[in-house]
C-alpha cells in the first residue's frame, strides 16, 4: 500500500528523472519575468498606492444607453494624477454561470501588473506594451484593481460593484 | 530556515523571507503551470496570481508542511478556470493561440547533446497524463506524492503506480529515440 505522505525524491534516485529534471530547467525554466514579479508581490502589501479615482460610469453618466438595446459594454475612467485607466465590462457570452470580462487599457500606454480584486477572488494579469489588458471569468459583485508599473509605483482603482 | 519561519516572517512584511520562500516553490508553482498546457503569458499570469494569493493569507497558513500541496492546488484551479474561460470565447484575432508547451521539436542550440535531444523526443511521445506526472516528479526540489495529487486531481494512491507506468513508457521511447537518433 502507498505511503500516505510519500517524497518522491526518496524512491527517485532514477537517473531519468533527474535528467528529465535537468531537460525542463533548461528548455522550459522559470523565467526571468516571472521570477521578478513573485519576488516583487510583497511590494504590493508594503508600498503605499495611488489612488485612481471613478471619474465616468457610463451607466451613471450616460443612462440613456443603457435603456437602448440593454446589452451593451459598461463603460469606466479612473483618474490618478499621471495615468488613466478605462475599463469596460460585460456579460460573457455562452458562460454557464453569470460571468464578466473586463477588458482594459492604461493610458499613457505602458506595461504594468494588475491584480483584479474581485469579491473575495484575486486573479493577476498584466497590460502589455499598448497597456492593454483583460479578466474573463469575473463575477458580479465588488471590483478593484491595483497596478503596479514599471516604476514600481502601485496604482488603485476605487471599489466599485459590478 | 523551516518553511513555518519563513512564512511567519514574510507575513511580517520581511523581503528577504518572502524571496526565500517563492525561491523555495517557483518552479513547483510554474511546473504545475506549464503541466496544464497553458500558453506563456497565461502561466505567467496564474503563477502571479498564486503568489499574490499566498501573500494574502500568509497569515491564515496553519500547516506549513502542507504549502507545496497548497499552492499546487491553488495553481490548477486557476489553470483551470483559465482554461474553462477560453473554450467558451471565440478568440479574436490578436489574441494568442496557445503553444504546445512540450514541443516535439526543440531549438537544437539549448539541447546540444543527442542524448537530451532523444530524451526530449522521447517525452513528447508520451500521453498528456504522464508528461504531467513525470514534470512534476522531475521537479526540483521533489514533490510529495500529495503535492501532485493536488496539481494534478488524481488520487493520492494513483501517483505511484502511474509514476511507475509512465517511467517504464518513457524508457521504452528512450530508448528507441537512441537508436534512431
Amino acid at each position: 500500500m502507498a505511503p500516505r505522505f510519500h517524497r518522491s525524491g526518496e524512491d527517485d534516485d532514477t537517473p531519468l528523472v533527474a535528467e528529465l529534471g535537468r531537460l525542463f530547467d533548461t528548455v522550459d525554466p522559470v523565467p526571468e519575468s516571472v521570477r521578478i514579479a513573485a519576488r516583487a508581490a510583497i511590494e504590493w502589501r508594503t508600498l503605499d498606492a495611488e489612488l485612481a479615482a471613478l471619474v465616468h460610469d457610463s451607466t451613471v453618466d450616460e443612462p440613456a444607453l443603457a435603456l437602448r438595446g440593454g446589452a451593451g459594454p459598461r463603460a469606466l475612467t479612473f483618474e490618478a494624477p499621471h495615468l488613466t485607466i478605462e475599463i469596460e465590462t460585460e456579460p460573457e457570452q455562452g458562460a454557464a454561470r453569470d460571468t464578466l470580462r473586463l477588458v482594459g487599457q492604461i493610458v499613457p500606454p505602458q506595461t504594468a501588473q494588475i491584480a483584479v480584486c474581485n469579491g473575495e477572488d484575486l486573479v493577476a494579469t498584466s497590460a502589455d506594451e499598448r497597456g492593454r489588458f483583460s479578466a474573463p471569468g469575473l463575477s458580479a459583485g465588488a471590483l478593484r484593481l491595483r497596478c503596479r508599473l514599471d516604476d514600481e509605483r502601485l496604482v488603485e482603482t476605487d471599489w466599485l460593484t459590478i | 530556515m523551516e518553511v513555518r519561519d519563513l512564512v511567519a516572517l514574510a507575513a511580517t512584511g520581511d523581503r528577504a523571507a518572502w524571496e526565500a520562500l517563492v525561491a523555495r516553490f517557483e518552479r513547483l508553482v510554474w511546473s504545475v503551470a506549464r503541466s496544464h498546457r497553458l500558453s506563456d503569458a497565461d502561466a505567467a499570469d496564474v503563477c502571479q496570481t498564486t503568489w499574490l494569493r499566498l501573500l494574502e493569507h500568509l497569515g491564515d497558513v496553519r500547516n506549513p508542511d502542507a504549502l507545496g500541496r497548497w499552492l499546487a492546488t491553488i495553481t490548477r484551479n486557476e489553470c483551470l478556470r483559465v482554461l474553462r474561460h477560453r473554450t467558451r470565447q471565440v478568440p479574436t484575432a490578436d489574441e494568442e493561440i496557445p503553444q504546445q508547451t512540450v514541443p516535439a521539436d526543440v531549438d537544437a542550440r539549448l539541447l546540444a547533446r543527442e542524448r537530451d535531444a532523444a530524451l526530449w523526443k522521447a517525452f513528447a511521445t508520451l500521453s498528456s497524463r504522464c508528461q504531467a506526472l513525470l514534470r512534476m516528479i522531475a521537479t526540483d526540489p521533489p514533490a510529495s506524492y500529495e503535492d501532485i495529487a493536488g496539481a494534478l486531481g488524481m488520487p493520492v494512491g494513483s501517483i505511484g503506480p502511474t509514476r511507475g507506468r509512465c517511467l517504464a513508457t518513457l524508457e521504452r521511447a528512450f530508448a528507441g529515440a537512441r537508436i534512431t537518433a
